[in-house]
């Protein structure tokens, strides 16, 4: 059964809890949100199928409504949080208004016994008023389009733009099962660090502030994070790492030696830097060879008289990356068939099952541009290569 | 679950809306003036639908894009910018999100009077190494391929033996 039996209670505080997350983590608006309050259940979203798919619960603050936030109640979904929307109200009275006074214009004698909310082709809503279960019109919210009826289609071909089809539907069944224990995992965790039946301290769930929040979830709770800075001192010193596109189509590594030859301040063109890597020449230029890999510990070395002393890490570590940008030193990041600099990590750990680790990523592709990342998802990527250097003490 | 990757595009936008929505970007500038252009597939060499590529534009400028795999979940957003407050060195938006400017730029390294096919967007060994791909095709029926990475217009030549490089 693909409806996941969640209560309108449970609801509410699931909305709550989420949402104090993903502000604790600052990854919503604190300014928008803070203070705000899960007063209802909100709005259910139903499938084609007739199942609620999700609830929509609008997030009030005084008076106003701020955005809401969409919680899962159906296995076509693996956690509990859909995704918020800030600065748009769902006004689910005013919604419906709207939609009758446009059924009544285009039909006459318009009636109706029901109307709910439905997920025609997800996200997209609309409003289907029912006679005795049966369809009389569904119309799609803020245009008030007629949503045509379900046609019949060919075993592989896919629904066009604005056409209904069921999301419960199309998720597979072994899905919907994957699914269901994901989520009650996932739920059963949030009753391990704030038990429904105790309140702790201070902290209602309902009620956006993230600095409560903190107190249920410290101390487990770990952020870290750090770019390169001028010294150790991140409050008074600015970061200092800069970018260099390859200037062909194949010198990502005579580029990410440019940067980090740069932070050192040894400036050398990146022609040069290529021509000493054996990487040919502007018009007629060619990539490292993986049996050349170590080329690169040479040229850090030759073109700093070795005043850097470099190495190459062939199992690179997470542990490496941080401890290398705690210490103020940039990464050469070779991954299969490319290379980057490294200048920065994050780190957040929430209770023990929530982990995200992501590098910051001066990426010299494309060529003569480059383009930073913030952040790499370390977890998602394979490694193949780091070199580091140090300056070289006496 | 049918696949339907070429269906994703709308799905791709709403899901590049929300995540700049909720920040993503960091760059107040881009946060306050930027939008996201049209989703553009991106191809694997064999043919397939890889990711999708949502650029952010402020202005006529490309401030950076986000890069979402084939199930819609984001891969990484990634900014041209070099400071958060400034545009500078960032690349038109055009010459990663018009085909028609894509091919024109293709075009001034196939030689006089050969068709070219539509580009599309594709990579360049890695993932992360995003460009467009324009065949074209010689008197002799041979396919060839310009890649068009931004202003960048370059063909890849022929490696000597099968060993690995990092490009």
């Amino acid at each position: 059964m693909p409806e996941l039996g969640i209560s309108l209670e449970r609801v509410k505080r699931l909305a709550g809890l989420e949402m104090n997350l993903v502000l604790f983590a600052n990854i919503l608006p604190r300014e928008i949100f803070e203070g705000g309050r899960v007063v209802s259940p909100g709005t259910m979203i139903h499938d084609l199928s007739g199942e609620v798919l999700f609830h929509r619960l609008p997030i009030v603050k005084g008076r106003a409504t701020v955005g809401y936030v969409d919680i899962a109640a159906n296995s076509a979904f693996a956690f509990p949080l859909i995704g918020a929307s800030q600065s748009i109200a769902w006004d689910e009275e005013a919604l419906l208004k709207q939609a009758v006074s446009a059924a009544r214009k285009r039909i006459s004698r318009f009636r109706y016994e029901q109307a709910r909310f439905v997920a025609y082709s997800y996200p997209k809503i609309a409003v289907q008023f029912l006679t005795k279960g049966e369809e009389v019109v569904m119309l799609e919210t803020f245009t008030w389009s007629p949503v045509p009826a379900e046609r019949l289609r060919e075993r592989e071909e896919a629904p066009t733009n604005f056409e209904r089809w069921s999301l419960v539907k199309e998720t597979p069944p072994s899905r919907h099962d994957e699914n269901a224990k994901t989520y009650k995992k996932h739920v059963t965790r949030w009753d391990d660090v704030c038990p429904p039946t105790t309140r702790p301290r201070k902290f209602t769930p309902e009620i956006l502030k993230p600095a409560d929040f903190a107190v249920i979830v410290e101390p487990r709770v770990r952020l870290d994070q750090r770019e390169l800075h001028y010294s150790g001192e991140d409050a008074t010193h600015h970061p200092c790492f800069e970018l260099h596109g390859q200037l062909t189509s194949v010198w990502c590594v005579a580029a990410s030696v440019q940067m980090v030859l740069d932070f050192y301040r040894f400036n050398y063109t990146q022609e040069r830097i290529a021509a000493d890597l054996g990487l040919g020449t502007l018009a007629n230029p060619n990539g490292l060879p993986y049996s050349r890999d170590g080329d690169v510990v040479t040229v850090l070395q030759n073109l700093t008289s070795v005043a850097l002393t470099a190495s190459m890490n062939t199992s690179p570590t997470w542990t490496e990356f941080v401890a290398e940008i705690k210490a103020d030193r940039p990464l050469i990041s070779f991954i299969p068939g490319h290379s980057r600099a490294v200048a920065g990590y994050t780190s957040t750990r929430l209770f023990t099952w929530y982990l995200f680790r992501g590098l910051l990523v001066y990426d010299p592709w494309p060529p003569t541009t480059g383009v930073i990342t913030q952040w790499e998802n370390f977890d998602n990527m394979t490694y193949r290569r780091t070199f580091t250097a140090h300056v070289t003490l006496v | 679950m049918i696949e339907r990757p070429e269906q994703d595009a709308p799905r791709a936008l709403d899901k590049a809306a929300e995540l700049f929505s909720k920040g993503i970007v960091q760059s107040l500038l881009v946060q306050r003036e930027g939008r996201l252009a049209g989703p553009i597939p991106v191809h694997e060499p064999e043919g397939d639908i890889s990711s999708w590529f949502i650029g952010v534009q402020v202005g006529d400028r490309l401030a950076g894009f986000i890069h979402l795999d084939r199930r819609l979940e984001l891969l990484r957003y990634s900014t041209f910018q070099r400071h958060p407050g400034s545009l500078e060195g960032s690349p038109s938006a055009r010459s990663w999100i018009d085909p028609q400017y894509v091919l024109e730029r293709a075009m001034t390294q196939i030689p006089r009077g050969m068709k070219a096919a539509e580009p599309y967007m594709t990579y360049d060994q890695d993932l992360s190494r995003l460009t467009w791909a324009v065949p074209w095709t010689d008197m002799t029926g041979l396919v060839h391929t310009v890649f068009v990475a931004g202003e960048f217009v370059y063909t890849r030549s022929a490696k000597l033996g099968s060993e690995g490089t990092t490009d």
